[in-house]
């Protein structure tokens, strides 16, 4: 990719990091805060998938396979902490 | 013996009842077709088998396995109602006034703590006829609280109580072991269940 | 390398053959197979007399851990890769393995894991003793505190490495190194069935060396995650489930796909329904990422989940009754020819029946509550795994031991193992059905239970199983001695390697193997170089001497620090070798051949794609563990309160930078401007040190503040999770220096190596921009 590419890109990845550390010091509700947060998060790591792992110029397959990969982790993650809720138990 | 017990024993003998059939069907025309396909002496090959440097040909037609899974698919539907039915059961307590015994798993025995605070070790003693609820938690390790008789149990993690729901008429002696591994008492992690006439019990029990 | 005499000690000792390390595997495998049949006679001797004290409780918890742990994790799935490495390139076409080097390592890997593992029968308080699931808190180094415990994870995580090296292998060899006009469709079943399997691997293994690295940490270094009660028990049960379901199919996958390619080669027609086979097969892989609750359900888990988890793990019986019925009806109008492999293939569809019904009466939540913790479930698994999958196994060491060997084993002995091995195994396995209410893992019961008849009999079976295994040994050994020439096609099959001489030469074909639009296999003279033969031996010291380094350092790690220095020194050592050793892979090139599915993507870097794939699951066992932990606790620290924001922020600039900067680099190389490349690795490298220096501050100033790796379940979490991101920091430091070294030494071609490091470097950027938020700002 061209260097002026990859140097925009990195300027959008910084301030996307100002702006996680903005919204640390706005009183915010907590799951506005959480969700803009992460979102935030899954932006820049977008972004660094497409532009500089090159994800979309790898092909469909490569793609189809890393999106897998992260329905795997997902599912994990969900999967294991749905089991907690409502559980049969007390806490000691 | 016991509700939960009595239903649980129809699940399994219905599972059994078509597992078994399934299986010596399936098994059965395995075999059958090993013997009736056998090649005899001699036998030349027939014309679709293999040949060296040959991809073999597609076989088979689609509609057989729609049809199985269909006849699979229904076999599990009828297991899985069964299955929803009892866990209910297992999970529910009646609505009869219920006594809590809190048990705890150590290495390597079980203390049965009683609503007037009485404790007992390695045995437990209950009356019959009266819904009990358990409240299985552990004191150091994963251990699993399992009426032996009674062909269920729950787990007992550290940390946190787990509950499970028993009643039965029936007076008598039982067990209760450990089926989780826990170290090296684990396979003489054992109680006595002792179940008694209401009477005797309350006697026993004094009151509270 | 040139004058070391082929079949000698150090041939076998460096050899990265695909050809050669199958054999290594093979037997090897064998060797742990009668490692873990002797504990496992042994406790069924114990298990057979009434009170009996042949072993103690304490070593029969040894006993079936190690058994469990060496049949599933050092013979079952190693004997399956013995036949993939032999025989799968010689199936598609390739004349290795895409990466041969690695290869080797992931053999050292694993002899050198087991050894560690069974180093813990000779130390204070014996072997590991947890059972093969290892369950915490039992695990942790209060309840098990001998260092055998410690020996058996670290040998464990050997195994993982290991193993996700031939998985990234596997994927890259069947994807991009097929021979031209073989497409996908085309592959015999054996090289499908590890395909799927690697498949799985990739995805499985990763969560169980997230729970491993964290017991790793909770033992030696003091972090909470097991030993508290809000991550404990039920922590290490999903992650271990998450990976211990897709377990049972990767074992399952390569007997039941051997078992897919013998049945037509002796029913002399086509498998039938192939498609739908493969089909079902990969429906039912990803269907098993989603049932690892079935193992969970009584522990007081949401009973929603169970219920969700029960359906889910009905719906697999589909997949699975669909490709056992395809398989049966193959026979259907056949003209069978009864061989040995044949037999042993027949008896493991039929075996494998009986386990996956008695399956479903597991999957049942309510009939959990009364079989789970029994023998009912030994029954279970021994069916499918021993005779099942295994079984199928056997079926394909009978089917290509002429391949390998050139020789013909005893047919009448063959028969006569057959025999044994079916009456002993069914004599052993069916009567544990009945033993339904008898515990698991007791080394003795009370005689009033009525538990000792079948006890006895299983006994009985187990041994004469057990000893069938002595028929086999020496039917193969006496082939080689006395048994007649096989040739190329002894059992008149279609693949390719068939067609090739018995045993194949090491370069496999004396061509290059073509498939035509037709369907015909044939090689063609070959045309690379201007024919020039190439070079097939590769020796190479470096896998065998980097496995040694870090069983080395392993075993420092659990018995005493200077070792693991030692260790330290020859791993480093290792790896200069390895990037030194003039490496010709110029031969790979000519036998690869670009078509879908990635076309496109060079050999390595798809290789560092697969690698990143398992990376996503292997942090997201990490992360899931601190979320745990932390929505169970009580309280938690607010953000911003104990961890550095400042340090945590510089170091997301930082590593952001840093990929830039290699972007940059990158770019440079496409353009052959040499000094640019310098630059941007050199900055890159930098920008790298100063993160891990960072790092390294922030830990010290926590340390000075009396926060260390046991203060509690924030610190622990942090420690463990951002420790291990930085050690992955770290290694691409260590390949950046290869790679910096490269760029001033011989830059031509660079280019590709920084393309498929930048891959690697952008993932850890990306973990560590989740990483961020997670622990410092939320």
């Amino acid at each position: 990719m061209r260097f002026s590419t990859a140097l925009f890109v990195w300027v959008l990845l910084v301030l996307a990091t100002v702006a996680e550390l903005a919204l640390f010091r706005i009183p915010l509700d907590r799951t506005v805060f959480t969700v803009a947060l992460f979102g935030l998060a899954g932006l820049k790591a977008l972004m660094i998938a497409v532009f500089y792992q090159q994800v979309i110029r790898e092909g469909r397959d490569v793609a189809a396979f890393y999106l897998f990969a992260l329905l795997v982790a997902l599912g994990l993650i969900i999967g294991t902490l749905t089991s907690m809720s409502g559980m049969t138990t007390t806490h000691v | 013996m016991s509700e939960i017990t009595a239903q649980w024993f129809q699940l399994f003998n219905l599972y059994a009842l078509l597992g078994t059939v399934a299986g010596v069907v399936v098994i059965g025309i395995l075999l059958f077709l090993t013997v009736k396909f056998r090649a005899k002496d001699g036998a030349s090959d027939p014309a679709d088998a293999p040949k060296p440097g040959r991809i073999p040909p597609e076989r088979g037609r689609i509609e057989a396995v729609w049809i199985l899974t269909g006849l699979v698919g229904s076999i599990l539907l009828t297991l899985t109602f069964g299955t929803i039915n009892t866990v209910n059961l297992i999970l529910t307590p009646p609505r009869k006034p219920v006594m809590t015994v809190e048990v705890h798993g150590f290495q390597w025995g079980w203390k049965f703590i009683y609503p007037n605070g009485k404790t007992t070790v390695n045995e437990a003693r209950l009356p019959a006829g009266t819904p009990i609820l358990f409240k299985v938690t552990s004191d150091d390790v994963f251990h699993k609280f399992h009426l032996i008789e009674f062909k269920y149990g729950v787990d007992a993690l550290p940390g946190r109580f787990n509950e499970v729901w028993f009643s039965t008429d029936t007076i008598g002696t039982y067990t209760i072991q450990c089926y989780e591994l826990c170290g090296a008492g684990h396979s003489n992690m054992r109680s006595r269940l002792v179940i008694m006439p209401p009477s005797e019990f309350q006697q026993w029990y004094g009151g509270g | 390398m040139a004058e070391i005499t082929p079949n000698s000690v150090r041939y076998w000792l460096f050899t990265t053959n695909h050809k050669n390390i199958g054999i290594l595997y093979l037997v090897t495998s064998f060797y742990f197979l009668l490692v873990g049949g002797a504990l496992a006679l042994l406790f069924r001797l114990q298990l057979a007399m009434p009170q009996a004290e042949i072993l103690s409780a304490s070593s029969f918890n040894q006993a079936v851990t190690v058994h469990g742990l060496v049949m599933v994790l050092w013979f079952l799935s190693p004997l399956a890769f013995a036949l993939a490495n032999y025989i799968v390139p010689l199936q598609i076409g390739a004349n290795d393995l895409a990466f041969p080097r690695i290869n080797a390592l992931s053999y050292w890997l694993y002899l050198f894991g087991g050894v560690l593992a069974a180093i813990g029968f000779f130390t204070p308080g014996g072997a590991i003793d947890t059972g093969w699931t290892v369950y915490a808190p039992l695990n942790t180094a209060k309840y098990s505190p001998q260092v055998g415990t410690t020996l058996g994870a670290l040998g464990l995580l050997m195994l993982i490495a290991s193993v996700t090296a031939s998985t990234v292998n596997f994927l890259v060899t069947i994807f991009k190194m097929r021979a031209p006009g073989m497409r996908l469709m085309h592959m015999p079943m054996y090289t499908w069935g590890i395909l799927l399997t690697v498949f799985l691997m990739l995805f499985a293994f990763p969560s169980l060396a997230a729970a491993g690295l964290i017991l790793a940490a909770d033992r030696a270094l003091g972090t909470l995650y097991f030993a508290s009660h809000e991550g404990g028990a039920l922590l290490w049960d999903n992650l271990f489930w998450f990976f211990g379901h897709p377990e049972v199919y990767i074992v399952l996958f390569p007997g039941l796909f051997a078992i897919a390619e013998i049945l037509p080669v002796f029913a002399r027609r086509p498998l039938f329904g192939k498609r739908v086979i493969i089909w079902a097969a990969v429906a039912g892989s990803i269907l098993s990422l989603m049932v690892w609750g079935h193992h969970m359900f009584t522990t007081g888990v949401n009973p929603l989940w169970r219920e969700v988890m029960t359906v889910l793990t009905e719906t697999i019986s589909i997949p699975f009754g669909v490709i056992t019925i395809s398989l049966i009806l193959t026979l259907v109008g056949a003209s069978i020819r009864l061989r040995t492999p044949m037999l042993f293939a027949i008896a493991a569809i039929a075996h494998f029946i009986v386990g996956g019904i008695t399956g479903v009466f597991n999957s049942s939540v309510a009939l959990d509550y009364g079989l789970r913790g029994t023998y009912w479930v030994v029954g279970h698994f021994h069916y499918t795994l021993l005779g099942g999958a295994a079984t199928g196994l056997i079926a394909g060491v009978y089917y290509w031991w002429p391949k390998i060997s050139g020789k013909m084993f005893d047919e009448r002995l063959g028969k006569l193992h057959f025999i044994l091995y079916v009456v002993g195994f069914n004599l052993f396995a069916f009567p544990i059905h009945l033993l339904l209410d008898m515990p698991r893992r007791v080394y003795t019961y009370p005689l009033e239970s009525g538990w000792l008849l079948n006890n006895i009999v299983a006994t009985a079976g187990a041994l004469i199983f057990g000893l069938s295994f002595l028929l086999l040994f020496f039917n193969l050994y006496r082939s080689l001695r006395k048994g007649a020439d096989a040739g190329p096609n002894p059992w008149s099959s279609w693949s390719l390697e068939w067609l090739v001489p018995s045993p194949p030469s090491p370069e496999n074909y004396g061509g290059q193997p073509v498939v035509s639009a037709d369907g015909i296999i044939s090689i063609k003279p070959l045309l690379v170089n201007g024919g020039e033969r190439i070079h097939v031996h590769h020796l190479s010291k470096a896998p065998l001497l980097v496995s040694l380094g870090t069983f080395t350092v392993f075993l420092g790690l659990a018995l005493s620090v200077p070792i693991a220095l030692v260790g330290l020194a020859i791993l480093v050592a290792s790896l200069v070798i390895w990037a030194k050793e003039s490496w010709s892979s110029h031969h790979m090139e000519g036998l690869q051949f670009e078509r879908w599915p990635f076309r496109g993507v060079e050999k390595t870097r798809l290789g560092v794609w697969w690698l990143v794939f398992g990376e996503v699951v292997l942090f997201s066992g990490l992360i899931l563990s601190y979320l745990w932990v932390r929505f169970m606790s009580a309280s938690w620290p607010a953000a911003g309160t104990v961890f550095d924001l400042t340090i945590g922020a510089a170091n997301t600039f930082i590593l952001l930078t840093s990929s830039f900067t290699l972007v940059a680099a990158l770019a440079a190389a496409r353009l052959g401007k040499h000094s640019m490349v310098r630059a941007g690795l050199l900055t890159t490298f930098v920008l790298g040190l100063v993160f891990l220096l960072n790092k390294a501050l922030e830990w010290s100033q926590l340390f000075a503040e009396g926060h260390t790796f046991g203060s509690g379940l924030p610190f622990s979490a942090f420690y463990v999770t951002t420790g291990t991101h930085g050690a992955h920091v770290l290694a691409g430091l260590v390949v950046l220096v290869y790679l910096i070294v490269r760029s001033f030494r011989k830059p031509e071609e660079i280019h590709q190596s920084v393309e498929s490091f930048g891959i690697y470097w952008h993932f850890v950027d990306i973990v560590w921009v989740f990483l961020f938020p997670l622990f410092y700002l939320f």
